[in-house]
């Protein structure tokens, strides 16, 4: 059963102009870690309000736990939040900002004490608990937000950008923390970030939106492999993955600037654009199409540099272990299953079948 | 040479603010004999509390403190609680929205009281509020409401939304949200328009004046305006200044209390108009 | 009831007396202020509130005004004509309104000639004697001959109606029509002045109520006063005793003597629940019992006819013979539901006669055409009357005057204070808490401090000018035209300063450090960046204080209500001053919120006016 489930929700706030979300369909399978994924803007804030209530949305069923939650008031509907600032009650201590949700829902003191200590000892931040917001570092707040969400032992948690306000290594440290926290207790996540390296590491389950809709939903690795939208290639992935428009006839590739061509076991004929990861690169000419231009760029990244190749109207990007000359003409090459087809148009992807 | 000038340019502003004030205490505090004689003297050569002494004992002026409290304070609690639930709905407004209505709300500010006089008190003629706590404590209200909304929803805005987002996932209910966090964490800012409005209430006259005629219900300026003679012809300074110093020390301190708040509630509250 | 400070605890004993008799009825004696006019307010509010005293304790000059609006009710009922012919006739007769009796006098007073017995061999009678015996006997400085009160407030106007009837003249006949233009009144008016120009009184008569005429008889610096019969009382206890003698006042040859008749009598109010109850306390204070214990106790003056030969009364009071002749030739002021705003027009005019701001024919002629036409303008409506509304007149001029002075200096001063409290300097917490003190001071309570520092000779303001020798002499501050405008403005410029200087400062510190350092760094002087930068950027601030400043000043009441009361001769009294005594003592509240709205009105067109004429070109984008 989905934990979660949206069924064609629209919501938009200043009446005719673009919708922060447009007719979204999505299940969010129970126990998932579902990271949702996108540029700024796009709608993954108004998605997680929507589902904790604090928004309504213009149009569309919100399903929690199998059940019609729209009418369900936020704090009924047994999910919880942290925000990207946390949002701690700075005139409240540590112990009182972790328990306040509790003690509101009638909970017992001694019951209410428990929870507490369980929770604090579990993110270690028992010895914080007197303090103010204000005397605790950016992380330590994160941790106390993240233990008032806990402490309810809600069936969905959502989490807004929640590492975004802290320093790289302590991100980094967290990240792991916090999947591991929550495979432990087994709770359906919302995760937003606009981090793919994180939404990749972190997620079972990942959505990708653009401009208010969903581009592609799935596991991770199948996404990264298999990217449904033009979009979804270009946002995901290590290095920005290289396009070169061109069209597709009869079989055979044929690039705009006829630079090159090559054939495909595509059956349609398009404007397309030919997509192609940075990773699938490889130098010489080991590969079946091979390409050569003139190196315009080298950026050192330690073991390895990223070279930019011109070739035809393209820059073309890849990491080398070698490090040639500027100006140097220099062949490379790829494999032709790994280049992904795409509607110039429409920006879907075009696969061998259709 | 320079820094000479500046200072005796500072000495003079301090001069000319504080000199009315420094004389209507020395005068005060002559014994009651020696108001009127020459040559003036600068500084009383005994110190008597006699005038203020006559003050309470020969005339009602702890009545009308009492009444200046009243109608003050209960104008500034009800100012501050209507302008608490009226920030805090502006504040639910998208900014420039809640700036639109303000504007409006300031004009109203804006007006002098003895503008307002005839019709406030036709009105409450009306009512039958003359002579009535009440008539003040509304009046009052309203002429410092506009800026005690525009002090506090300044000052709500600061707390992030998000505030009271988590609050609603926590399950407060609005008004809990408005008394449990927005008012706490606005403490300071409620203190100062507090003290604000008190200061607006108990310095106001006309109203004050022409809402509360009869003697008994006298505020403390009201009351000193027309602190009268023994025989009808003698005007009584001595005393005068007596009940002046007492009307204004007790704010002097507070203004000195809280100076560096009330010039930053001032200016934000005057200039955005 | 109200009455003023109970001294002497007269009315507590009649109180008393009365319980005493009459278990079952109370009666409350409020302390009032001493200004009468402040306690005729007092009724005027309490009657327009509809919360009324019972007991109406009234000068003479209410009546009218009281039994028009209704608030009075008449008391034929229980004073028939037997009871009235106990009392001094001229009293009875002021009681009465279109044919009906409402107010029995309680006290009798008189306004007459106090003289010098030891000093003067005979008291003058005439105009002619008197200028006879100024000249002969005065001595000034050092001994005028006369004082009397010359102050504008209702005092000046008995004293000049009793010059006036002396000359045969009188303000307003039995037809209403006023008779001011006519030549005994310029007369009157230019002897008035002559009293003062030729030395025969002292030129501070100007400033005078009855408290300091009297201080200045009994110095011995004045062979005569014109007076009330208070005074025999002090006099009595005073170096003076037995020195003094009493007569009419002087008189044009061929014409009669005559006293304004003052004096404090009782009414009911209309809405009163036990009207029976108070009238039997009324019948009571005329009865020879209560009336000697005023006596004794307070030093009134009876309104009984029979103790002015009540044995114990002349064994105390041996004047009384004399006093009772100046009460049977006493007269009454015009009788007129206005006559507060006649006796006004009147004060004003006489005032600046004597001031020297007009001459007695101007005087006279506007006197007489601004009391014409308030009698008449009454049935004109709103609009047309503004034509017609000499004060409005004068009192917008004024506003404008006051407004005009008092804003531009608030500016100058405030942004001088601003830019100096901006410097970083030790000691900038404490200047600008000091500048916080006069804007949180009651301007209502501190207008009291200025009218003491103005006042002469004892205040402070005087005696620095003359110290540092600014004035050679102290002045008159608040009875001059000018001085009163300046002690106004300077009052107000105090007040108001700190307030600009707060909004500036805020300005000020709104101006980013990097601004003007890229200024100086592309090498403005200071010059250079105070009007291209300071000064544009300061102008929303500037805007916005100057909008304050001019409404709040143009609105001003409470400051110039208690320092001047609008005087003297009116050259101080602003629209509010005028829209307030519209409603609250003329009861015209339809034409003072008619004006309201016209001056509401225009503020804002002002308002908008400036925002218009100040915005940058870059602000209007
Ligand atoms: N309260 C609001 N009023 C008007 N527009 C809003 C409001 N909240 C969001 N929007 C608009 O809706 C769109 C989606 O906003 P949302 O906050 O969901 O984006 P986001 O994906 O969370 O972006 P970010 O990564 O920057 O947080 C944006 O275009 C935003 O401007
Ligand atoms: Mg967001």
């Amino acid at each position: 059963m989905a934990a979660v489930e949206l069924r064609g929700i629209s919501k938009s706030f200043i009446e005719g102009s673009f919708p922060a979300l447009k007719d979204i369909h999505l299940g969010i399978p129970d126990g998932a870690f579902a990271g949702i994924l996108g540029p700024s803007g796009c709608g993954k804030t108004t998605l997680l309000r929507i589902v904790a209530g604090l928004e309504r949305p213009d149009a569309g069923e919100i399903l929690i736990a199998g059940q019609v939650a729209n009418r369900i008031p936020p704090r009924e509907r047994n999910v919880a939040m942290v925000f990207q600032n946390y949002a701690l009650y700075p005139h409240k201590r540590v112990y009182e900002n972790i328990a306040i949700g509790l003690q509101l829902r009638g909970v017992s003191k001694e019951r209410i004490a428990e929870k507490v200590e369980a929770v604090a000892n579990m993110l270690k931040i028992e010895t914080l608990v007197d303090r103010y917001p204000k005397q605790l570092s950016g992380g330590q707040q994160q941790r106390v937000a993240l233990a008032r969400a806990l402490v309810r032992e809600p069936e969905v948690f959502l989490l807004d950008e929640p590492l975004s306000n802290l320093d790289a290594q302590v991100r980094e440290a967290t990240r792991s923390e916090l999947k591991k926290l929550f495979r432990g207790i087994k709770a359906t996540v919302l995760y937003v970030t606009h981090d793919q390296t994180e939404a990749m590491m972190m997620s079972d389950y990942l959505i990708v939106m653009d401009r208010g809709v969903i581009r592609q939903a799935g596991e991770p690795t199948h996404i990264y492999r298999d990217p449904a939208h033009r979009f979804v290639a270009e946002f995901i992935g290590a290095h920005r993955i290289i396009s070169v428009p061109g069209r597709l006839q009869n079989g055979r590739f044929q690039s705009a600037d006829e630079a090159f061509g090559f054939d495909t076991p595509m059956r349609v004929t398009s404007e397309v654009l030919m997509a192609i990861r940075p990773e699938n690169l490889i130098p010489e000419s080991q590969e079946e199409i091979g390409l050569q231009g003139e190196v315009v760029l080298i950026e050192p990244m330690g073991p390895t540099n990223l070279i930019s190749v011109k070739v035809g109207q393209t820059e073309w990007r890849m990491c080398f272990a070698r490090r040639p000359i500027e100006g140097e003409i220099m062949g490379f090459s790829f494999s032709s299953s790994n280049a992904l087809f795409f509607d110039a148009k429409s920006g879907l992807r075009l696969k061998p079948g259709n | 040479m320079k820094k000479l000038i500046f200072s005796i340019a500072i000495a003079s502003i301090l001069l000319y603010c504080l000199f009315p004030f420094f004389w209507t205490i020395q005068t005060a505090l002559k014994p009651a004999g020696t108001v009127f004689r020459l040559p003036v003297s600068y500084l009383p050569e005994t110190i008597s509390l006699e005038n203020i002494i006559d003050v309470f004992s020969k005339r009602p002026f702890g009545r009308y403190v009492l009444n200046s409290l009243i109608a003050g304070g209960g104008a500034t609690i009800l100012t501050l609680w209507v302008a608490a639930v009226l920030s805090f709905r502006l504040r639910a407004l998208d900014l420039r929205r809640a700036l639109r209505i303000q504007r409006w709300f300031l004009v109203g500010a804006i007006l002098p009281p003895a503008l307002l006089v005839i019709p406030v008190f036709v009105v409450m003629k009306q009512l039958s509020l003359v002579n009535n706590y009440l008539a003040l404590i509304l009046a009052y209200t309203a002429l410092n409401l506009p800026f005690a909304v525009w002090m506090l929803h300044a000052a709500f805005r600061q707390i992030p939304k998000e505030l009271d987002e988590a609050a609603v996932m926590d399950g407060f209910s609005q008004s809990a949200i408005l008394y449990r966090i927005i008012l706490p964490l606005s403490r300071p800012s409620l203190a100062v328009t507090a003290v604000l409005v008190f200061i607006f209430c108990w310095n106001e006259f006309i109203l004050a004046l022409s809402l509360m005629p009869a003697q008994s219900k006298y505020t403390v300026p009201v009351g000193i305006a027309l602190l009268s003679g023994a025989s009808g012809y003698e005007i009584p300074w001595g005393e005068i200044n007596a009940a002046v110093a007492l009307t204004t020390v007790p704010i002097i301190l507070v203004i000195a209390a809280f100076q560096r708040w009330i010039i930053e509630g001032l200016t934000t509250g005057a200039v955005k108009g | 009831m109200i009455g003023p400070e109970d001294v002497g605890g007269a009315w507590a004993e009649v109180i008393h007396r009365f319980h005493a008799a009459h278990r079952g009825i109370r009666i409350d004696y409020i302390s009032g202020p001493w200004s009468t006019d402040e306690r005729q307010n007092m009724y005027i509010r309490a009657f327009l509130a509809g919360d009324a005293f019972e007991l109406v304790y009234m000068d003479v000059i209410w009546t009218a005004k009281f039994a028009s609006q209704g608030w009075l009710l008449p008391l034929d009922r229980w004073f028939s004509p037997e009871v009235r012919e106990t009392l001094i006739p001229q009293g009875i007769e002021a009681g009465f309104y279109q044919g009906r009796f409402y107010r029995v006098p309680v006290r009798s007073d008189v306004g007459m000639l106090y003289y010098r017995k030891d000093l003067l061999p005979e008291p003058p009678r005439t105009w002619e004697e008197f200028e006879i015996v100024c000249n002969r006997y005065g001595n000034p400085p050092d001994r005028y001959c006369i004082v009397f009160q010359g102050m504008q407030y209702e005092g000046l106007v008995c004293n000049y109606l009793e010059y006036l009837w002396g000359a045969g003249g009188t303000p307003i006949d039995k037809d209403q029509n006023v008779l001011l233009d006519r030549d005994e009144n310029i007369s009157v008016l230019s002897f008035m002045k002559e009293v003062i120009s030729q030395g025969w009184a002292p030129r501070s008569v100007i400033t005078f109520q009855e408290q300091q005429a009297l201080e200045f008889f009994e110095q011995g610096k004045a062979l005569m006063m014109r007076n009330w019969p208070y005074a025999w009382t002090i006099l009595r206890r005073s170096p003076l005793e037995g020195k003094v003698g009493i007569v009419p006042f002087i008189h044009r040859t061929g014409h009669e003597p005559a006293g304004t008749l003052g004096g404090w009598g009782l009414g009911i109010a209309r809405g009163a629940r036990f009207p029976e109850a108070a009238a039997k306390f009324i019948e009571f204070t005329v009865s020879p019992e209560a009336q000697k214990v005023l006596h004794f106790r307070r030093g009134a003056v009876p309104a009984l006819k029979s103790l002015f030969k009540d044995e114990e009364i002349l064994q105390e009071s041996p004047h009384y013979t004399d006093l009772y002749e100046v009460l049977l030739k006493s007269r009454m002021r015009p009788i007129h539901p206005d006559y507060p705003r006649i006796s006004s027009i009147m004060q004003k005019h006489v005032s600046a006669v004597l001031v020297g701001i007009e001459s007695p024919r101007e005087a006279a002629l506007q006197m007489d055409q601004s009391i014409e036409g308030l009698i008449k303008g009454k049935r004109h409506s709103w609009p047309l009357r503004l034509y017609f509304d000499h004060d409005l007149k004068m009192t917008l001029k004024n506003t404008l005057v006051f407004t005009g002075l008092s804003v531009p200096f608030e500016f100058l001063l405030g942004l001088f204070f601003a830019l100096l409290a901006h410097q970083p300097f030790r000691g900038r917490t404490m200047l600008r808490l000091s500048v916080l003190v006069p804007w949180a001071l009651p301007t209502a309570v501190m207008a009291m401090a200025w009218q003491w520092m103005f006042n002469n000779p004892f205040g402070v303001i005087n005696d620095l000018m003359v110290r540092v020798g600014i004035l050679s002499k102290p002045m008159d501050w608040l009875s001059t035209p000018e001085g009163a405008m300046f002690a106004a403005v300077f009052a107000d410029v105090w007040k108001t300063t700190p307030f600009v200087a707060i909004i500036l400062l805020a300005g000020l510190q709104s101006i980013p450090q990097q601004l003007k350092e890229s200024l100086s760094i592309d090498g403005g002087g200071t010059r250079m960046m105070f009007f291209h930068l300071i000064l544009p950027l300061l102008m929303p601030f500037i805007r916005v204080a100057l909008i304050f400043r001019i409404i709040h000043a143009a609105g001003i009441f409470d400051l110039i209500w208690v320092l001047t009361k609008g005087g003297p001769a009116d050259t101080t009294r602003t629209l509010s001053l005028y829209i307030y005594d519209l409603a609250f003592r003329y009861d015209e509240v339809g034409y003072a919120l008619f004006l309201t709205g016209l001056f509401l009105i225009s503020l804002i067109l002002v308002s908008l006016l400036i925002v218009r004429s100040t915005a940058l070109r870059y602000e209007r984008i």
